[in-house]
């Protein structure tokens, strides 16, 4: 039995594709763990495989995919045995995903949608399941929840329906929430609204909290934790803070580079030049290196690994960025 | 609802009309519908009788007008060959049929609707593989051959079921199953790859995600989709038995309903009788178009009555 | 179906290995087989066939094929009712099958698609009154109406020809009409008509092409249906009239000897099923194979599939 202290724990996961062209890498020897009540944010552009990473933290990995190495750890069980996810996912992790227009059965009511879960994994009846789907319903803000669990999901709008959507995924009492970008389909008042819904109930509630995103501005007031990942590979971690003031992998602070800020003033946004590796050929050196402003000969050569740095931060560059040669610049707010 | 039902109701009627004008234009314009009717042997007054009978002789504008007031009110004239109301004889060759044609149309339906169910859920395994070659064998062989093979391995060969006529539920078994033969295929084809696209939907995917179980998707969020895909083509398929595979099988059969009637009719070169078929056929067709319409905004919360075009 | 650009490199390419792919799929190389093999006994029936198909000899009436106790090899598959060599009657019977679709199938598309041509680029009134009566002409109680019309008429291999392309016509109609409007949507489509492009300039060097691969693989699938319908019209007696020969023909002649032949039933009978279905898988990869999107999702089927998704 593998024991694992921690609530989630990714260690060394391969996810690959096969295709006509050649088989993609699309997660490369990836490791993380998140502990109860944590919230932890993935960022990446896309194709860097987050949301592969996102389904595989619930044992799911779409075909014609498959897992070629590590292991995801629930709770010390093994999300790969499948009886165990099945129990788990809904239960004890729950998702909630980038278009809530897309999410739900278009012809299924909200309240079948809603009840169907809690019917399943908690000891409850149709009536009660109802009834309590009406009182999730008020929580996450959505008026006369008696009528709406009778209307189909698109007599909602966009952001409504993501709220149903999280009330859906809490209904069972989860511990962990999985967030695949779930604000990218809505527009920007809605998003911080969303967000701070999530953030809200995540303190209220003790959740534990996996965002996916490829916007760090969504990061910003949602996650204590950051991993930034590139290519199928973590290339920094780190606290938020860190990672926002200081940010030591070239892509990181290209990432922030290309964030609109309230808190920075910039003149312009820069965009990352060039586009991401082929994950189908994927050779030796850094991935980043054809992109990188800093790449010098090692780059294309040898693959830096992922090395701590100081209290719960760690980098995979040869050319860190402020100034980490010489002095260690990471300070406060470290992981305890 | 009420607007919408009137406004189906008016289309099938015009449909209807259309119908019957095309049959009108091909046998007063086009054939010659007295030498059609008449013996060989007939005389130049034989003729002429048998014109004014018909009220051939009359002008052509005014023949058409007859025509379709006489249709509306379900007088389509006599039958040469029985000497009384077209339309009795269709009415009484009609419920065998309508039993041949439920009893097939069922049969197809429902096997194909299992087949493609079960071979949806794994494509590409072995199941899915025998049923899409069934599938294409359900589609590539012709009926009446089918029709003619089965009696003769069924009938004559193992004699478990009498060649051809009608009596009891051993006459059915063969024509009915020969009528089904293609909406087993075609349902199980279209069943089975709606099931793969509905299986694959985000909505799945994410339900999947959200811990609902692989039945509940199979059999509600997946079926239902499917569901409501496949009852248009089985509407089309209701359409084609009855207009089509009734009337072969029927013939092959010899069962004593209106497809088979329409094929003596003709041999009889009774086009009034030939024409009373095609007018109730062509009225059932389009009941049942409004009838799968209804249906199908019924089951699916998306389409409403007032949108349908 | 995502539009194409006109003569695209990638396009070109596509086509140079072709006939490799057909040559690797194992069912889309019956299909072409048994379509070659249709395509030479039509074209060489009177050198291929062993006998004159319409050469009675009533000595050697009702003979039993080789398989069956008292077959011979003068007759290989047999004779009829009045000696004739049933393999001879299939052979020549490939002329009938395959010039009937072949008329009917290129009237019914080229009509087809000019009307939806017409109602895709004209759109407004044009469009809405050529499709309800597309729509209408689709509620028609079809092989029924097909009967009545050649009953009336009476059938020969002209108004047989017609008849059948009546039926399908509208059916290019629609899919034309579907194809012009995705297209028009284009980029590179509105670009041309901004640029002020003559209708008939976009229509052949950027609409057409996005037509082609479509429209053939319905030509070929509807050349199935019209081989069953005329197989059909035929049994009926409707169709295909003696002395012509043709499959549906024959398993109605043989209809009458169900007891004592049923080789006369089964074999004519078995050509047309034998063809329709290598029509039908070629149909099928045809479908396949113009659409990018479906034939990658094809290879990833095949990969390992048990279930859309695991777990």
């Amino acid at each position: 039995m593998n024991r694992s202290d921690h609530l989630l724990e990714i260690r060394n996961l391969e996810v690959v594709f096969p295709t006509r062209e050649g088989t993609v890498q699309a997660v490369r020897g990836v490791s993380f763990t998140v502990d109860a009540g944590e919230s932890l944010a993935v960022v990446g552009e896309s194709g860097s495989g987050k949301s592969t990473l996102a389904r595989a933290a619930l044992g799911l990995i779409e075909l014609p995919g498959r897992i070629a190495g590590g292991e995801i750890l629930w709770r010390g069980r093994s999300l790969l045995d499948k009886r165990v996810a099945r129990r788990i996912r809904g239960r004890e992790i729950s998702m909630v995903s980038q278009d809530p227009m897309a999410s739900m059965s278009p012809i299924l009511t909200i309240g079948t949608q809603m009840t169907e879960v809690m019917t399943r994994h908690l000891d409850i009846g149709r009536r009660e399941a109802f009834t309590r789907a009406g009182d999730l319903l008020e929580k996450v803000g959505i008026p006369d929840p008696g009528r709406r669990l009778g209307q189909y999901p698109f007599e909602f709008s966009g952001g409504m329906q993501q709220r149903v959507v999280i009330a859906t995924a809490l209904s069972c009492d989860p511990m962990m929430l999985i967030a695949d970008e779930p604000t990218t389909a809505l527009d920007v008042t809605t998003q911080a609204q969303i967000l701070e819904l999530i953030s809200s109930l995540q303190k209220d509630l003790g959740l534990a909290l996996l965002l996916i995103t490829h916007d760090l501005g969504v990061v910003a007031g949602a996650c204590d934790l950051l991993k930034v990942l590139y290519a199928g590979e973590i290339v920094e971690s780190g606290t938020a803070d860190q990672l926002f003031h200081r940010p030591h992998h070239p892509y990181t602070a290209a990432l922030l580079g290309s964030t609109p800020r309230l808190d920075v003033k910039a003149d312009r946004l820069m965009a990352i030049e060039g586009h991401p590796p082929d994950l189908r050929h994927v050779g030796g050196g850094c991935t980043f290196t054809p992109r990188c402003p800093h790449a010098t000969t090692r780059c294309a050569s040898a693959s830096p690994v992922l090395q701590p740095s100081g209290v719960g931060r760690a980098y995979a560059c040869w050319n860190p960025l402020n100034g980490l040669q010489g002095r260690d610049p990471s300070h406060g707010g470290g992981r305890a | 609802m009420g607007r919408y039902l009137l406004k189906r109701l008016s289309q099938a009627v015009l449909v209807v009309i259309s119908v019957m004008v095309v049959v009108f234009v091909v046998t007063r314009l086009i054939g010659d519908p007295v030498a059609v009717m008449l013996p060989l042997e007939a005389t130049e007054e034989n003729r002429a009788l048998l014109e004014a009978q018909l009220g051939l002789d009359r002008p052509i504008l005014a023949q058409l007008g007859d025509y379709v007031v006489d249709a509306v009110r379900f007088d389509l004239g006599d039958s040469l060959w029985q000497r009384r109301p077209a339309m009795d004889v269709v009415l009484e060759r009609l419920p065998p049929t309508l039993l041949l044609v439920a009893a097939g149309f069922a049969f197809g339906v429902l096997l194909g609707v299992v087949i493609g169910v079960v071979s949806g859920m794994r494509p590409g395994g072995w199941v899915d593989r025998a049923a899409v070659t069934f599938g294409l064998l359900g589609v590539s062989l012709p009926q009446f051959w089918i029709g003619l093979v089965f009696i003769v391995f069924f009938s004559v060969g193992l004699g478990w079921f009498p060649t051809s006529g009608s009596g009891g539920i051993e006459y059915l078994v063969l024509p009915a199953v020969v009528l089904g033969l293609p909406v087993v295929g075609r349902i199980a084809l279209v069943t089975r790859s709606s099931m793969i696209d509905e299986l694959n939907t985000q909505h799945v995917k994410d339900a999947t995600a959200r811990g609902v179980s692989r039945t509940r998707i199979v059999m509600v969020h997946a079926m239902k989709g499917a569901g409501i895909a496949t009852i248009t083509i089985a509407g089309w398929e209701l359409i084609g038995v009855l207009a089509g595979g009734a009337v072969v099988v029927e013939t092959v059969y010899a069962w004593p309903g209106i497809g088979f009637t329409a094929m003596q009719a003709i041999e009889r070169h009774d086009i009034i009788l030939v024409q009373a078929v095609v007018f109730v056929v062509a009225i059932m067709v389009v009941t049942i178009n409004i009838i799968v319409d209804i249906t199908y905004t019924m089951l699916d919360p998306r389409v409403k009555f007032d949108r349908v075009s | 179906m995502k539009p194409v650009s006109p003569g695209s490199r990638s396009e070109r390419r596509r086509s140079a290995g072709w006939l490799m792919r057909i040559v690797r799929d194992p069912t889309a190389l019956f299909g072409v087989l048994v379509l070659a093999l249709l395509v030479a006994a039509a074209l060489f029936a009177p050198v291929i066939a062993p006998l004159d198909p319409n050469k009675q000899d009533l000595a050697a009436r009702l003979l039993p094929p080789f398989y069956a106790e008292g077959g011979s090899s003068e007759h290989l598959l047999g004779t009829d009712q009045l000696g004739r060599d049933v393999l001879s009657r299939i052979i020549h019977g490939a002329r009938i099958s395959l010039t009937i679709p072949l008329v009917s199938v290129t009237l019914a598309g080229v009509f087809g698609t000019a009307v939806g041509l017409l109602a895709g680029y004209r759109g407004g009134k044009t469009d809405a009154f050529i499709m309800r009566i597309v729509d209408t002409l689709f509620s028609f109680p079809g092989l029924l109406l097909a009967l009545t019309i050649l009953a009336v008429v009476g059938p020969s291999f002209w108004t047989l020809a017609i008849v059948l392309s009546l039926r399908i016509w509208m059916v290019f109609a629609r899919m034309t009409r579907g194809l012009v409007l995705s297209a028009r949507e284009a980029e590179y489509v509105e670009a041309a008509e901004l640029v002020g492009a003559s209708p008939v300039r976009i229509m052949v060097r950027h609409i057409a092409p996005n037509l082609t691969a479509p429209l053939l693989t319905l030509a070929v699938l509807e050349s199935a249906h019209v081989i069953l319908s005329e197989a059909a019209l035929s049994f009926l007696g409707l169709g295909i009239q003696p002395p012509q020969t043709s499959w549906g023909l024959d398993v109605a002649i043989g209809r009458q000897y169900v007891f004592s032949a049923p080789w006369l039933i089964i074999l004519p009978g078995l050509a047309i099923a034998v063809a329709v279905l290598g029509i039908n898988l070629l149909a099928g990869w045809l479908r396949v194979a113009a659409d990018p999107q479906e034939s990658a999702k094809r290879y990833a089927a095949s990969a390992d599939a048990p279930s859309a998704w695991s777990g």
